[in-house]
């Protein structure tokens, strides 16, 4: 019979760094999930990725089993690549940390569209830019 | 990994609409921790965003966050930080209740302390389940039990890199090993080494050494190397891997994914060690040497 799925955890943690402390051990031990064998096969799977911020979806089935995808890192992690940025700024409004273009913007939205649920490049675009504009980081060129 | 968890975190809950979800997880990542867990239903406009700080973290990040979102949401209503206090025990005992007892290489048995050995003639290893890898269901360890049992013979030396609860020492021990060095880089690990070699009463003489194969540097070569970590640990320690294992004595490099082989094997015969074989289980490769 085909395992059920009973569950499924998202979480975003840093490529090949995954250990069991929170939000690991808490997301995973309340579904009884084995966190240490997550962690091992997590780590194994995004060893090259330079500890970036990674989305990963876990689905848990009926026995405790589980499998995982990861994805490509959430648009604000491209945006701060992309400005040469390590963080985004706590005054967006006011403090302008960087400057990406209106074509990086759309490369992000093209390797995240099928993430942002969006019905066109464009509108992924707009959420991107809007993303960009709430963590100071300008639109321009 | 490495050091002592907190015994208490705060966990901060906020619902956000999803559109600034993501600005607002980087703003999370950017200020106060490294990871998240979201949650999303479907059909609903808010991103459930859940962290975790230590329970002595310095400073308001309620206030910080706050202040954060008042920018980003202009007038529109704040939405509100929920905050509890967790203990690290919880999630560790909801972790062990769902640890079971596993039959392999046919007559090995893993065990946790609660459960009871089956009955008939097997090798009965019981592990305290904690923070440590090796409960005997992974594929790896149960690849490398499958190794170890049909080849430590009476009086062997076995070097265990990256033992996690110590599951295959112990099991060497049980099958005559005469010496075991368990190595682990994370100090949990080694604590729960400890107790699982106590709880099995390991008879060998034995060391558990906290750290990495620097440990070993004045070691005289093994008959039986186990290493099952991961390719990204492995791949620049093959050399010293190689001169760790004596001449005809059995390298086993466990951990590895199928697209890791290529480095390793390569690795390897740079090593002028071609005699190897590659077990598969699943997603999961474990290499067996037999060292020249």
């Amino acid at each position: 019979m085909a395992k059920k799925p009973v569950g499924e955890i998202k979480l975003q943690i840093p490529a090949g760094q995954a250990n069991p402390a929170p939000p690991v051990g808490p997301a995973l031990g309340q579904r009884g999930v084995n966190i240490m064998e997550f962690c091992k096969a997590f780590n194994a799977r995004t060893q090259g990725g330079n500890g970036v911020l990674t989305p990963v979806i876990i689905t848990v089935f009926s026995d405790k089993s589980f499998t995982f995808i990861t994805k490509t890192p959430p648009a604000s992690t491209l945006l701060k690549m992309a400005a040469k940025v390590k963080k985004g700024s706590g005054v967006p409004n006011k403090d302008k940390v960087g400057k990406v273009t209106p074509r990086q913007i759309r490369e992000i939205a093209e390797q995240k569209m099928q993430d942002l649920n969006a019905s066109s490049i464009e509108a992924a675009m707009e959420m991107v830019a809007g993303t960009a504009r709430s963590m100071g980081i300008e639109v321009a060129g | 990994m490495g050091e002592a968890q907190p015994e208490r975190f705060i966990e901060a809950r906020i619902d956000v609409d999803r559109s600034i979800a993501d600005a607002v997880c980087n703003f999370i990542i950017d200020n106060f921790t490294r990871g998240m867990i979201l949650e999303e239903e479907e059909q609903a406009p808010t991103t459930g965003i859940t962290f975790y700080l230590p329970e002595s973290f310095e400073g308001d990040y309620k206030a910080q966050l706050s202040s954060y979102l008042r920018e980003i949401v202009g007038d529109r209503e704040l939405p509100a930080v929920r905050e509890r206090l967790i203990k690290n025990i919880e999630w560790v005992q909801q972790y062990r209740e769902s640890i079971r007892p596993f039959v392999l290489a046919e007559d090995v048995v893993v065990r946790p302390p609660w459960e009871n050995p089956p009955e008939g003639e097997f090798i009965d290893i019981i592990i305290e389940p904690k923070m440590a890898f090796g409960t005997g269901s992974h594929e790896t360890t149960r690849s490398c039990i499958g190794v170890l049992r049909g080849r430590v013979k009476q009086g062997d030396r076995l070097l265990d890199l990256g033992t996690g609860s110590g599951i295959l020492s112990i099991l060497a021990d049980k099958l005559g090993a005469g010496y075991l060095k368990a190595v682990d880089y994370d100090e949990v690990a080694i604590d729960n080494c400890k107790e699982n070699f106590e709880i099995n009463h390991v008879a060998a003489p034995h060391e558990i050494a906290l750290g990495t194969i620097s440990r070993c540097d004045d070691d005289e070569p093994y008959d039986i190397v186990v290493a099952n970590i991961i390719k990204s640990t492995i791949l620049p320690w093959i050399d010293r891997l190689v001169a760790l294992t004596r001449r005809t004595g059995l390298l086993v490099l466990s951990g590895l994914l199928q697209e890791d082989l290529a480095e390793i094997l390569a690795a390897l015969e740079k090593a002028r060690q071609d005699h190897y074989r590659v077990i598969e289980d699943n997603a999961w490769r474990t290499v067996v040497v037999e060292r020249k």
